[in-house]
């Protein structure tokens, strides 16, 4: 952290050595932070405040159905620990992540590639398609999978008969369920990563691509050899966000496991924040609840800092 | 410069736990003994008897229903015009009510004053973290609690916290003329329910005598069976014994029939069980006794049934019991809160709406109020829908209804639905796979701070 924050150090005082006059200079800082401001207030209010509070609850005692603070000591997070879904949860959470970040980046970075082959009126014909199902939300998209998935609503439910699954519950097992998610969240979100990579190809110098024409390569080599590590930045930002969205999975598994309405083979907490959302719901722990949130926050920044530092990607090349 | 904003970065996040510690320790502290009564903090007693004062006989209280509940609501607004203003009805989904207390004791306010729920629910807020209902002890006579039927689900270490509405006994239903035309007779024991069954297979594949797919299914066999899943031993004991022959009985005949293929494998509201209903596919099977008002085609064309096609028998019992143990499915309960301001009229409206005659003839849930019953009785005695008279079937049932009907602190239908799909998924029979209950079990009753013992 050090390193790049002295990086972009010398980046601003080369500006200001070549910005001029004192006053333009507070101008434009005050400026820059007049357009940060919303999101500065929203990341306080939604972000870093609550951050915060679970911070002071995750030390509180709700024994007694009202917070005392700093009554629990450290007991909150030995409770997560030794609950003993905690393994479970994080068992499917760890399997579900192992599929779907490789295989969620590898598919997008492949159909952009693809699409970017043959730029044209089909290929901008495809990104608008694959981007329509971002408009669903995790919920409906639920709902969706459901009906899809349910061999007597479905309309490819002979497609579902003829490789055997006659039921809703032939398709939905415990075993099952890391590929389902995967499902829904690469159709949902596939569309708006498709459009960001394309775009990060877009902003490849026609020359660099011109000069690998020149020397011979197909298209198939630009791809893999030129075009792939030059969106290389993208990719870890890609991996950064889907990495940070997955972890958090909730309303999946939340509503699937739904025995009201849905009658499916689907753990009643499967996921972390699942088990998070039961230590507060269902047992009154708020307290357990905000320790096992910051344990996921630190997983997420965690493996964001050891993928930055790993691939550089803040690293300004002069 | 880029560390002066780290600068005033640092700041806010100081700033704002500061303030944040302010704003959120201040109620910490009095919050045991105070309560905030229109916006000012008064002072109760650290425990409160069964009344917690100051009372406003003209405070407004919230109530939270079902849809279904509406009507309840009205007929009373419209008994007590006087009240209407101070009545607010909201509809919303109780299984959220046990959450939403735990958010409302957070803020210390926003409690409903008094809630719809099944008795399993009320005995989900009634433990301390969630410390919701008021005992009605003396805010409802004794002699007319003694006038409820199963108020030992609403009973907790003696304390009243809830009046019930309905009951909701299991009964056999079946198809009376196909039982006719099959030429057969109603089982009385599970043991004669078996042997149907094999009887079925045999001279009419394709007919059902009922369904096993979800937790309420596995509850109408294995509740009937007195099978130990989860029997509260005392507040604080679960007794989970799958071992238990009550447990291995029922399982061996739910296997038998899978096996025979009589029995469907899905949940009673599944549309291909509905349907299968409607084709007149299904002999019989044990239901709830609000179950019968889906019948004949009353809610859209829901189990489509001819005039005087739905015979009703007692529920069956083993052949070594002394008389049936009859499981529930529901059966619902007004609870009112002890944070309200108003109990009076918080219990003159539980009151009302289990009691009313009005309100209760024509209804298709089973009252629990007892002298209201043969108004009850009349009306669905002459309904042209059934082929007998089922009223004193569901009366002597509902005096039957097991203790297992004592739900523990956790859901069980979600753990038990899955362990009937896992039973499929995995082709198991359901007795071989019975160990799979305590081990879904065990966690959430140990969260919930039970002492799991297996005996």
């Amino acid at each position: 952290m050090e390193n790049l924050s002295m990086h972009v150090e010398d980046q601003s005082k080369k500006k200001v050595r070549l910005s001029g006059s004192s006053r333009s200079r507070n101008r434009r800082t005050i400026d820059a932070y007049a357009f940060l401001l919303p999101y500065i207030l929203f990341m306080l209010a939604f972000g870093l405040g609550p951050g915060i509070y679970a911070f002071l609850i995750s030390f509180a005692d709700f024994s007694s159905g009202l917070p005392r603070y700093f009554a629990a000591g450290i007991n909150n997070y030995l409770t997560v620990f030794k609950d003993s879904r905690f393994g479970f949860t994080f068992a499917n959470i760890g399997e579900f992540l192992l599929i779907s970040v490789p295989v969620g980046i590898a598919l997008v970075v492949l159909l952009t590639l693809l699409l970017h082959m043959r730029p044209g009126p089909v290929s901008s014909t495809l990104r608008t398609l694959f981007f329509v199902p971002g408009a669903a939300v995790g919920p409906a998209v639920v709902l969706l999978v459901i009906f899809m998935l349910t061999p007597n609503l479905s309309p490819f439910g002979f497609l579902l008969k003829s490789i055997g699954f006659k039921a809703f519950n032939d398709i939905i097992t415990p075993a099952s369920l890391p590929f389902i998610f995967l499902i829904m969240g690469f159709f949902v979100g596939a569309g708006m990563w498709i459009a960001i990579q394309y775009g990060a190809l877009e902003g490849i110098s026609n020359e660099v691509m011109e000069a690998a024409t020149i020397d011979g390569c197909n298209e198939w080599q630009k791809a893999l050899y030129i075009k792939l590590p030059l969106i290389q930045p993208y990719i870890v930002y890609q991996f950064i966000l889907i990495f940070a969205g997955n972890v958090q999975l909730f309303v999946e598994p939340q509503l699937l496991g739904n025995q009201t309405y849905i009658h499916a083979n689907v753990p009643l907490v499967w996921s972390p924040n699942q088990l998070a959302y039961s230590f507060a719901f269902d047992l009154g722990n708020f307290g357990a609840s905000a320790a096992l949130a910051l344990i996921m926050l630190l997983i997420g920044l965690g493996a964001s800092y050891l993928m930055i530092r790993w691939t550089g990607f803040f690293k300004i090349e002069n | 410069m880029f560390k002066q904003i780290w600068k005033y970065v640092w700041l806010m996040v100081v700033m704002s736990m500061v303030l944040a510690a302010c704003a959120t320790a201040s109620p910490a502290a009095p919050a045991v003994v105070t309560q905030m009564v229109a916006g000012t903090p008064v002072v109760v007693t650290a425990t409160p008897a069964a009344t917690q004062s100051p009372y406003d006989d003209n405070a407004p209280i919230t109530v939270w229903i079902d849809q279904p509940r509406q009507p309840a609501i009205d007929a009373f607004l419209k008994a007590n015009p006087d009240k209407a203003s101070l009545i607010k009805a909201v509809v919303v989904d109780r299984e959220q009510f046990p959450s939403k207390v735990l958010l409302f004791n957070n803020t210390n306010q926003g409690w409903p004053d008094v809630v719809f729920a099944e008795p399993r629910l009320v005995a989900r807020v009634a433990d301390a973290a969630h410390n919701f209902p008021l005992d009605l002890t003396g805010w409802v006579p004794a002699d007319t609690i003694n006038n409820y039927s199963a108020m030992s689900n609403c009973t907790f270490d003696g304390k009243v916290f809830c009046l019930r509405n309905d009951l909701a006994q299991f009964v056999t239903y079946y198809n009376a003329p196909l039982m006719t035309q099959f030429g057969y007779t109603v089982p009385t024991t599970w043991e004669d329910y078996q042997a149907l069954s094999d009887k079925l297979a045999k001279d009419h594949p394709g007919y059902y005598l009922g369904t096993f797919g979800d937790g309420w299914t596995f509850l109408s066999f294995f509740e009937a069976s007195n099978c130990p899943t989860h029997q509260l031993v005392d507040t604080s004991t679960l007794n989970i014994n799958v071992a238990d022959a009550n447990c291995t009985r029922a399982a061996s005949l739910v296997d038998h029939m899978i096996a025979n293929k009589t029995l469907y494998n899905t949940d009673f509201f599944n549309t291909d069980f509905d349907k299968l209903i409607t084709d007149n596919k299904v002999l019989m099977f044990e239901g709830p006794a609000w179950m019968w008002g889906s019948f004949g085609g009353t809610k859209g064309n829901w189990w489509e049934t001819a005039s005087h096609q739905l015979g009703v028998a007692a529920p069956f019992k083993w052949a070594a019991d002394p008389a049936p143990v009859v499981a529930a499915m529901g059966g619902a309960a007004w609870t009112v809160s002890r944070h309200t301001k108003n109990p009076k009229l918080a219990v003159a409206l539980i009151t009302f709406v289990t009691e009313d005659k009005t309100l209760w003839t024509g209804s298709e849930n089973f009252p629990a109020y007892k002298p209201i019953q043969p108004l009850w009785q009349q009306a669905v005695s002459s309904n042209p829908l059934f082929a007998n008279d089922p009223f004193p079937i569901m009366q002597a049932a509902a005096d039957e209804i097991s203790p297992l009907d004592n739900w523990p602190r956790f859901d069980l239908i979600s753990p038990l639905t899955q362990f009937a799909q896992d039973t499929y998924q995995k082709k198991l029979t359901v007795t071989a796979n019975l160990p799979e209950i305590p081990t879904l079990f065990t966690p959430l009753a140990q969260a919930q701070g039970y002492d799991v013992v297996t005996k």
